[in-house]
């Protein structure tokens, strides 16, 4: 058998505490708390507690406060829905905030696409830099993140090869990372001397060990198939350096900095292979 | 760099790699006149590059596709030279969702699934809330690459009248 629950205190005085939403309140007047029921400013089951209690209750749970709250018309039962007619806005009124909605999420959905995909707006600006450098597309291929290309001088038959790694492919890492892609840049020459070729492989081993190439490092390597020795070289690159997030790209830039790395990869082949 | 190296097949001949030399010409040329690529689907035959068409009022995205049909051999390269299709679409895109709209192109779409596209023709086609536009053309890739500024010219003009005319296709669908 349930203890019954202490009386209430009487209603002017100060003696309430109750769980507002926006935290506990008292000690008030039974009154002043029934009164804000009323008003609506407090639900008819928040927590009250006063001396007597031995611990928090609802104010429906006391037999007495119930009788209270439903002499002020605030019972268990909830209040009256207001009329339908005030709340139902026109179909126009509806369509049009529906299609704010969507408006709203182009936005975001554009600002993601755009982190997605900018490693392929950077791909379609390294092919136009690399084409303005004086060379011939022969070869795009990718494995989803890598993305890989090779270009030929028709004339001169010299290759220059790219592999890219767009290293933050989110809008979260972006606004961290920045737009940084790894991007690995070989330029390559036909050799008719093969032992030359193969000798220059045999360097190779040596690179080889570098499994995380630094920046600026430049290997040497032959590619037997096909007769070609290339130098290469890591690199980072800011994409947002080329490629403004309204699609603005900085070709200029870009072909000067293509047309640097080749030189210098150039250079440096030369050099090694007479 | 091994690694590297072994990321592109072998080709003997420059003429296997027409299609990609094409291909770089169109990014090039699509850049030039402002259109951005942001999107590559490639394999052996078939190459698709979807392009932003920024500040477009009309136009979302152009997709150009390249499919080549012979020339991959050197036999054939001889006797049909480098046949390909190039599929070019135009895309208008309308953000604002009406969903009395929405309930219209559903009936179009359901329309178009019975069209298939003809060569030279031009089939427009609604998906959700896009309106397509595409049109097919044989070509002869020897025609536009490795023929210098003569040939990119050549390129230029075959793409900006392609999607000049189905621009104009697709005006009406334009919202707003």
């Amino acid at each position: 058998m349930s203890t019954p629950l202490a009386t209430l205190p009487p209603p002017d005085a100060p003696a309430v505490y109750v769980m507002a939403p926006e935290g506990q309140l008292g000690p008030l007047p039974l009154d002043a708390i029934l009164e804000r029921v009323s008003r609506g400013e407090l639900p008819s089951d928040a927590p009250v507690w006063f001396e007597g209690l031995p611990n928090w209750i609802r104010m429906g749970e006391h037999p007495q406060l119930r009788e209270r709250l439903a002499a002020n018309g605030r019972g268990a039962a909830p209040p009256a829905a207001p009329p339908r007619a005030a709340t139902r806005r026109s179909d126009d009124e509806q369509d049009r905030a529906f299609a704010g909605l969507i408006q709203q999420s182009w936005k975001h959905f554009e600002r993601n696409l755009f982190a997605a995909h900018v490693d392929e707006v950077f791909i379609g600006a390294v092919i136009t830099s690399t084409l303005d450098n004086g060379y011939a597309l022969i070869d795009i291929t990718s494995d989803g993140s890598n993305h890989y290309l090779r270009f030929e001088d028709l004339e001169d038959r010299s290759r220059i090869i790219y592999q890219l790694h767009h290293l933050a492919g989110d809008a979260a890492s972006a606004k961290v990372l920045g737009h940084i892609a790894s991007v690995v840049v070989g330029y390559g020459e036909r050799v008719g001397n093969l032992t030359r070729a193969l000798s220059a492989t045999q360097a190779e081993y040596k690179s080889g060990y570098l499994q995380s190439a630094e920046p600026g490092t430049i290997t040497i390597d032959a590619d037997v198939a096909t007769g070609y020795i290339y130098t290469q070289v890591d690199m980072y690159w800011n994409i947002s350096d080329y490629v403004a997030e309204d699609y603005a790209i900085d070709y200029d830039l870009l072909t000067e900095h293509v047309g640097a790395s080749i030189h210098a990869l150039r250079k440096y082949l030369r050099g090694r292979i007479g | 760099m091994l690694e590297l190296l072994t990321k592109f097949s072998h080709k003997a001949e420059i003429r296997e790699s027409k299609d990609e030399i094409m291909v770089g010409e169109i990014v090039r040329a699509m850049a030039r006149r402002g259109y951005p690529s942001i999107g590559y689907t490639v394999d052996a035959d078939l190459q698709r590059v979807k392009f932003k068409t920024v500040g477009d009022p009309v136009l979302a995205h152009v997709y150009v596709g390249l499919d080549r049909k012979t020339g991959g051999g050197a036999l054939s390269n001889a006797l049909l030279g480098a046949k390909a299709t190039l599929t070019i679409a135009v895309e208008v895109k309308n953000y604002v969702a009406d969903p009395d709209d929405l309930v219209a192109m559903y009936r179009t779409d359901f329309a178009n699934i019975f069209k298939t596209p003809v060569l030279g023709g031009v089939r427009l086609n609604h998906e959700l809330n896009s309106v397509f536009a595409t049109t097919t053309k044989l070509i002869e890739i020897g025609d536009y690459v490795m023929k210098g500024e003569e040939g990119v010219q050549r390129l230029t003009a075959l793409l900006n009248g392609t999607i000049q005319d189905l621009r104009e296709r697709v005006r009406p669908f334009k919202k707003g």
